[in-house]
């Protein structure tokens, strides 16, 4: 409650004192917040992947926003840009990709390695057995 | 013709004897089979195998003292053979062989008409002299002949000295008719007379002087039990020279040598002298007749003695004494005698009970026993029935509980023979006679006879003291069937050859108890883990174990020779214990080690693979180390399981964690992009 009280308030005051910067953010992010309402997570560690990634593709586009003299015009011409949303919504889909298949990569590669053991020692083991019996 | 051979008993000539099985020499022993037989080495074929039956054990005393002795007319043993190839007993069963020379000619009883009567001087030239000569040597050698009788005493032509036959393949005096033998002898069962004294030989001497004067055997006509009665009633002279005249020399002879108290009859050395003997008197006071006589057991009884024999002889002696039956007032009013009333009123009084109250049978045996020799003390030891000399527990133990035709005593329970020796009857015996036995031996024959009866397993009991006391007894195994073993070393070649071997066990309780007594206490302790049993908590193993230590402890003593069916059957039991080597490859090497020792018949060598103390404990040692190894391989294993069982969303929250990390990569690659350009 705390947490999502911080961050309207946040969200006010960048629309109150930065609204082409927020115009901008909300084009280009649009997938982060996609991902955010459908991260049903505690952590939310998936839609973070997404959100990095988003912000690291627009990050350009938001200097560039600045450069030029903050104007939602400028704001408007950016986010409208079909390259740089097709490169910000790519990047977060991509950091969606690996937020998703990182997890299942990681889990198989335990449970494999876990398997290959399990087998040796049982080896291992029959064949101690088998000396002793 | 069947032959064998055989090498020579402990303590005998070891040449090489060869026995003729089938030349039977008919009244060549005294009445035991004989055969034909010569040593190989000399040629001579002037000498006999006396058979000597498993149940009347050869005399191992008296071989063992004329060992190697030369001694003029008389067959003295030359070798004793207990080879596994002699011919079996007329019973089937093992038969021993004591080697000694043919007689010179035939028994004196062996003419058609009977016996001859003798003239005096004959007597004392062919007969007196030369006994009283082989008597004297054989006392000097502390032994004695003891069967002195017409059918063992040979001559070889008329006026020529008579030659005693062989006396060693039977117990002490066990064929002499009870006419022969002192009164004290002859009620003892056959086997119980034990070696007696050489005054027991003049005796005999006495009543075959008495048989060769007058040409017939006294009291001939009559049971052994009632010749018996006969002597203890009159006393033996008269019982014996009843209506028959001997000349004056001889009268007065056999009149000594018939005394009642072997202490009065004349020694050898006098008897080599005749005149002398006849010269010597001995006083002894003459039995007190009862007025009137008391009935015992269906028989009249008129003197002291004749009470102590019907005693001994009545099962209810011990009732008859305590329950006043009146033989305290016959004492005292019929024989008046009140001393000795009030002697045996002594002895029996501390063991009087009251009607109901529980009887201790062994302290009933011996105040009967006390009671005998009080009211005789020349009687021998009685117990139960059983009527002996304790020198001669040991035939009797050995012999057939029923009795001989011989015989004037009642079958006998071998299982009293445990009492008799548990009750310390024999202690009480020799202290009551302490000046008639031998001290020495006395005093340690109740004791050690005793821990013999209590050792545990078959390392103890009445089999291993049987063979204690009888040295050349074969052993009595039902495996080696005929076969006659009396020395260990031949036991495991006759038991091979017998091939009657029984798988689950090898050692029996005979053989356990001869094995013992050859071997003393090296193999107890696995002798009584054979004694155990089946039901006990001692693995098969265990006891196939135990049994292989003792083979191969006793072919030990043979080396270079193999026993096939011995060690088949010996594995069968034994080999389990190869399941105490908990490593498979030690265990499968050791099995193929111990098929090879069986094909060899080699025990010891099975003995070494089975039982391996320092492989076993580095066996041991590796199996635990091999347990503590899967142990450690479990838990590496549950912890792997673990991992398999982790769930899904931990993995799920690492894979985030690091594609938000790979984020904050972008997004700082991304800033530093926009910086520098």
């Amino acid at each position: 409650m705390r947490k999502s009280l911080l961050l309207l308030t946040a969200c006010a005051g960048v629309l109150i004192f930065a609204a082409p910067t927020a115009l901008l953010a909300t084009l280009l992010l649009l997938p982060t917040a996609l991902a955010w309402a459908g991260d049903t997570s505690d952590q939310r560690g998936g839609s973070s992947a997404v959100l990095l990634f988003g912000l690291a593709a627009a990050m350009p586009s938001l200097i560039a926003l600045w450069n030029s003299g903050h104007e939602l015009a400028d704001a408007a011409a950016l986010g409208l840009d079909l390259r740089t949303l097709a490169r910000c919504w790519a990047a977060q889909a991509c950091g969606w990709l690996i937020g998703e298949l990182v997890p299942t990569m990681l889990t198989a590669s335990l449970k494999t390695q876990a398997s290959r053991r399990q087998l040796s020692l049982t080896q291992q083991r029959d064949q101690i057995e088998s000396e002793w019996h | 013709m069947s032959e064998y051979r055989g090498s020579a008993g402990p303590g005998l000539s070891t040449g090489p004897f060869v026995i003729d099985g089938a030349m039977l020499l008919p009244g060549m022993a005294g009445g035991l089979r004989a055969y034909a037989a010569s040593d190989a080495r000399k040629g001579s074929p002037a000498l006999m195998a006396v058979q000597a039956e498993g149940c009347a054990p050869a005399r191992s005393i008296a071989i063992t003292a004329l060992s190697g002795v030369t001694i003029e007319n008389v067959l003295a043993p030359l070798a004793v053979l207990a080879d596994v190839s002699a011919p079996a007993a007329p019973d089937g069963g093992p038969a021993l062989y004591v080697i000694c020379g043919q007689p010179p000619g035939p028994a004196l009883d062996a003419h058609a008409d009977g016996i001859r009567p003798w003239r005096e001087g004959e007597l004392l030239d062919c007969v007196v002299r030369p006994v009283a000569t082989v008597l004297a040597r054989l006392a000097e050698l502390r032994t004695t002949h003891r069967a002195i009788r017409p059918n063992n005493l040979f001559q070889l032509r008329h006026g020529a000295p008579v030659t005693l036959g062989c006396a060693w393949a039977a117990p002490p005096a066990f064929h002499q008719p009870a006419v022969f033998e002192p009164p004290y002898a002859a009620m003892c069962h056959a086997s119980g007379r034990g070696d007696g004294t050489v005054a027991d030989d003049i005796y005999a001497l006495g009543v075959l002087l008495i048989t060769l004067a007058t040409g017939s055997l006294p009291l001939a006509e009559l049971a052994p039990e009632e010749v018996l009665r006969r002597k203890l009633e009159l006393g033996s002279f008269a019982a014996l020279t009843e209506k028959r005249q001997l000349p004056p020399m001889i009268s007065d002879l056999v009149r000594g040598m018939l005394a009642e108290d072997p202490a009065h009859r004349p020694t050898p050395a006098l008897l080599a002298d005749p005149l002398a003997a006849r010269a010597r008197r001995v006083s002894s006071r003459p039995l007190a007749r009862a007025q009137h006589s008391i009935e015992i057991g269906g028989h009249p009884v008129w003197n002291a003695r004749g009470l102590a024999y019907a005693l001994s002889r009545d099962p209810d002696a011990a009732q008859r004494l305590h329950r006043g039956f009146g033989v305290d007032t016959w004492l005292r009013r019929g024989l008046g005698d009140p001393i000795l009333a009030g002697r045996l009123d002594e002895v029996v009084r501390p063991g009087a009970r009251e009607p109901g109250e529980p009887v201790d049978p062994g302290q009933t045996g011996l105040t009967v026993l006390q009671a005998i020799s009080v009211l005789d003390p020349l009687a021998p030891l009685t117990w139960r029935g059983l009527t002996l000399f304790p020198t001669a527990l040991g035939a009797v133990m050995a012999s057939d509980p029923t009795p001989a035709p011989n015989d004037a005593g009642p079958e006998h329970d071998p299982a009293d023979i445990a009492g008799l020796i548990q009750s310390g009857a024999i202690d009480v015996w020799n202290a009551l006679h302490a000046e008639r036995v031998d001290a020495a031996v006395s005093h340690k024959d109740g004791p050690a006879h005793r821990m013999s009866l209590r050792m545990a397993g078959w390392g103890g009991g009445l089999a291993r003291l049987r063979y204690a006391l009888n040295p050349l007894l074969p052993c009595r195994s039902p495996q080696l069937g005929s076969l006659c073993v009396a020395r260990l070393a031949e036991l495991l070649p006759a038991l091979e050859r017998a091939g009657a071997i029984r798988a689950e066990r090898v050692i029996d309780r005979e053989m356990g108890a001869f094995i013992a007594t050859h071997m003393p206490g090296r193999i107890d302790a696995d002798l009584a883990i054979l004694g155990q049993p089946e039901a006990s908590e001692t693995p098969p193993a265990q006891r196939g174990l135990a049994q292989l230590r003792i083979l191969s402890q006793v072919q030990e003593r043979m080396p270079m020779q193999e026993f096939r069916l011995i060690a088949q059957a010996a594995a069968a039991s034994a080999a389990p214990a190869l399941a105490a080597f908990r490593h498979r490859r030690e265990r499968e090497s050791r099995e193929q080690a111990l098929q090879q020792a069986i094909q060899q018949g080699n025990l010891t060598r099975m003995l070494q693979i089975l039982e391996d103390p320092p492989a076993f404990t580095a066996d041991t040692r590796a199996a635990e180390k091999a347990q503590a190894d899967i142990q450690d391989i479990e838990g590496q294993l549950a912890t792997l399981n673990a991992i398999q069982a982790l769930p899904s969303a931990h993995a799920q929250a690492e894979g985030q964690q690091i594609a938000g990390a790979l984020g904050v990569m972008a997004l700082v690659v991304a800033l530093l992009l926009v910086l520098l350009t």
